[in-house]
């Protein structure tokens, strides 16, 4: 993949987050892209390194890196059926209590960096978790939790007719594994 | 429709003033009663989801002019004033349309607050009639950028 990068600081709508709605994890998967954000002011992948300072008798320090343990969460959404797919699954897992392999399925993120339609993406498995429901006057809400759960692949997402970077949101993507 | 179109709108669905056959004048008034004038006085961003996404909040002044020749006609303005306050309360959810440069945003109206409803002038001529009445209106809305 060649890279043509974009110039200037990136708004912060050129992170963007999508949760697979089929919640299908096979080989060959179909993704169905549900893009997150709508209402959400603050968003941010937690990456919580883990790691560990150790200090020896002879006074040595040591740095046990042990990897990462990313998750987002998604403090607001309001339960909205035009959502589709996504709605009718984080409506079932909250209501039904499902655990396990129902509430597993991929995350795709795109960093919208570059000019033109190709952009680098990133796929991952992960566990979507509803953290309560209810809440305030205003909507009912249903916040949640992303738990990535290995796999990451890097790729590409293609965004169609794409001309502006910046309405790449409005494109519905399609990942393509390896660059 | 924009968000002053909307809420024009909204207002005359109001039972006291649809059931009056009153319209809703914009910025600039009749001096009978009973008439009613929108103004728009001003326009902001609350927040800005990471999409994007604004949600804006647009500030009225709403101007009444009633007939206020006792008591009686005054307790029924200042409860017009109220009911249309609660009334407007319970809107939301309709669709706001947005010009942003060239492309036409939807979005949808989340809610209306109103208050501090109350007699702002006499005129000096009409002293009986000419009671201007006035209440600030809050609409918050979105649009889908």
């Amino acid at each position: 993949m060649s890279e043509t990068l974009r110039s200037g600081k990136l708004k912060r709508s050129a992170h963007l987050l999508y949760v697979d709605s089929s919640f299908d994890i096979k080989a060959t998967p179909t993704h169905a892209w549900h893009i997150v954000g709508k209402n959400v002011e603050d968003l941010s992948v937690e990456l919580n390194p883990q790691v560990e300072t150790t200090k020896n008798i002879l006074d040595e320090t040591a740095i046990d890196d042990t990897g990462y343990e990313p998750s987002i969460s998604v403090d607001t959404y309001f339960a909205d059926p035009s959502d589709g797919a996504f709605y009718v699954k984080l409506r079932d897992i909250a209501m039904n209590r499902l655990t396990g392999d129902a509430c597993r399925t991929y995350v795709m993120e795109v960093l919208v960096d570059q000019t033109g339609e190709t952009q680098r993406a990133w796929r991952e498995e992960a566990v979507i978790k509803p953290q309560s429901y209810g809440g305030a006057q205003g909507g009912v809400r249903i916040p949640y939790n992303i738990h990535f759960d290995g796999n990451r692949t890097e790729g590409t997402a293609e965004f169609t007719g794409l001309t502006d970077p910046d309405k790449a949101k409005n494109i519905p993507p399609t990942f393509t594994a390896g660059l | 429709m924009n968000i002053i179109e909307v809420m024009k709108s909204i207002l005359s669905e109001f039972p006291k003033i649809s059931v009056s056959g009153s319209e809703i004048n914009i910025d600039l008034a009749e001096n009978d009663p009973t008439s009613f004038v929108l103004s728009s006085v001003g326009d902001r961003l609350v927040y800005e989801d990471v999409l994007g996404g604004q949600t804006r909040q647009h500030s009225f002044l709403l101007y009444a002019v009633f007939s206020g020749i006792n008591d009686y006609e005054r307790i029924e303005n200042s409860s017009a004033l109220t009911e249309l306050s609660v009334w407007l309360s319970t809107r939301s959810g309709d669709i706001v349309t947005t010009t942003v440069g060239n492309v036409e945003c939807t979005g949808e109206l989340l809610s209306v607050t109103a208050g501090n409803g109350r007699l702002y002038a006499v005129e000096e001529d009409n002293t009986i009639t000419g009671m201007r009445y006035q209440m600030t209106v809050e609409a918050q809305y979105t649009v889908d950028i």
